[in-house]
């Protein structure tokens, strides 16, 4: 009941701020729009398929969760600043109400988020099979992680470790990122680019 | 009854004593103001008592639910108005109080119900569509205070609720509490020394985090052999006469 009400209240909260809705809604169709006129400029004798529709509109759904950690952080952080989050904490509510209310508003607006990026990738050609069912499921659980983190950054907002935990956990990621590709590079026998030293 | 007994109450963060072994009780219905200079320790006392913070040691009972071991229940029977305006900004005037109301248990129709009444008592009527957000500041008090009051709680926490409220907000907001006395037992810090002569019943010194002095204004007054409570507190606070 009291998850209920929160989520409600959230979900109105995330609605009526028109520019940070827009901006995750919109952000990933407006990558979308300028990838596509970048893939469109690249010789086929290039064989670049980086920018190929198959592989970017799943790539821009995903890119898509990053807002999620936006939205959940800042959420987290005005009731926080505002000391909204202190009256409820003083009010019956447990840590499941919180966490649940925050979070699944989040999570609803991620079913439409991904599911406008596939519609839109479609004008370029991206083919909508009943495969896409599963791909959006997935951008889902990917949704979690997002909101998790944001969670997480918001609950150190207006102090310095909310900024140094936002840095420690993409350098945890660039770094994580970074020793798969050369793990996969190794794997596939690519050798790292040869440094050249100017004269 | 008692309705707030607190016994050796303290709280301390590394060396620093923010409360030190408070002793007190607060009868039901009474209204009880902190006086203290900044840092004094009220807002950790007031924290304490509603749960929001954990007592380093001592034991603090409010209607018969202690705050170490029953803090939910003591959850459902208090109610806070912080020092910075707590609403959902986002949320319009009834939004903000039908949530409130809900949290606590209230059915949707008698949250709805129960709002009204609020708006009608705190003057909210023509802006309870607007969004919290875009109300005047002491708007947006009124309306804190409000969210605080629509829970009908037993022991209400008032921290320091007029502050930056200019003389007419402030004087409204008094009228509020003082229709409130003897309904609930409530808890106020200030600063403003007139707020605690207009509604205080009984009022607690604090220096340092000890409560140096606990009477009414006029047995304060007594005791330090003064005429004014701004005196009375200089006396009891230990600053220059």
């Amino acid at each position: 009941m009291r998850t209920a009400l929160f989520a409600k209240r959230n979900t109105k909260e995330i609605l009526r701020d028109p520019l940070s809705f827009c901006f995750g809604l919109g952000f990933p169709l407006v990558l979308l729009v300028l990838l596509s006129i970048v893939n469109a400029s690249i010789p086929p004798d290039a064989n670049n398929t980086m920018f190929t529709i198959e592989n970017l509109a799943p790539g821009l759904a995903i890119f898509g969760t990053v807002f999620m950690a936006l939205f959940a952080g800042m959420l987290l952080s005005k009731d926080r600043t505002t000391s909204f989050l202190m009256r409820l904490f003083t009010s019956p509510m447990t840590a499941k109400d919180f966490i649940s209310g925050y979070a699944l508003p989040l999570l609803a607006l991620t079913l439409p988020q991904a599911a406008i990026t596939f519609l839109a990738a479609s004008i370029w050609g991206f083919k909508i099979t009943i495969y896409l069912i599963p791909a959006i499921l997935v951008t889902t659980f990917t949704y979690l992680l997002f909101i998790a983190l944001g969670l997480l950054a918001g609950n150190f907002s207006a102090s310095l470790p909310h900024l140094l935990l936002v840095l420690a956990y993409t350098a945890v990621v660039f770094l994580l990122a970074i020793r798969l590709q050369k793990k996969n590079d190794r794997r596939q026998g690519i050798s790292p680019p040869v440094r050249v030293q100017v004269m | 009854m008692h309705a707030i007994t607190i016994k050796d109450l303290s709280k301390q963060y590394g060396d620093i004593v923010a409360v030190d072994n408070l002793n007190l009780t607060i009868e039901q219905g009474e209204l009880f103001a902190l006086l203290g200079e900044n840092g004094a320790g009220k807002t950790t006392t007031i924290k304490m008592l509603s749960c929001l913070l954990k007592p380093t040691a001592g034991e603090a009972v409010l209607l018969g639910n202690s705050i170490n071991t029953r803090p939910q229940a003591v959850k459902e029977i208090i109610n806070i108005s912080p020092q910075e305006t707590a609403v959902a900004a986002n949320l319009t005037v009834s939004e903000n109080l039908e949530l409130m109301a809900q949290i606590y248990g209230q059915s949707k129709r008698s949250a709805r119900q129960r709002a009204e009444e609020i708006i009608a008592q705190f003057g909210l009527a023509d802006v309870r569509k607007k969004k919290a957000k875009h109300l005047s500041g002491g708007m947006q008090r009124r309306l804190s205070l409000a969210m605080a009051l629509i829970t009908n709680p037993k022991i209400l926490f008032l921290d320091e609720p007029t502050l930056g409220l200019d003389v007419l907000a402030r004087r409204e907001l008094w009228a509020s509490i003082l229709a409130l006395k003897g309904k609930a037992t409530i808890i106020l810090t200030t600063h403003y020394l007139e707020e605690i002569e207009a509604l205080s019943d009984r009022v607690g010194v604090m220096v340092k985090g000890k409560l140096t002095a606990v009477g009414t204004v006029a047995e304060l007054l007594a005791q330090t052999g003064t005429s004014k409570l701004e005196d009375a507190f200089v006396a009891l606070a230990g600053g220059i006469a």
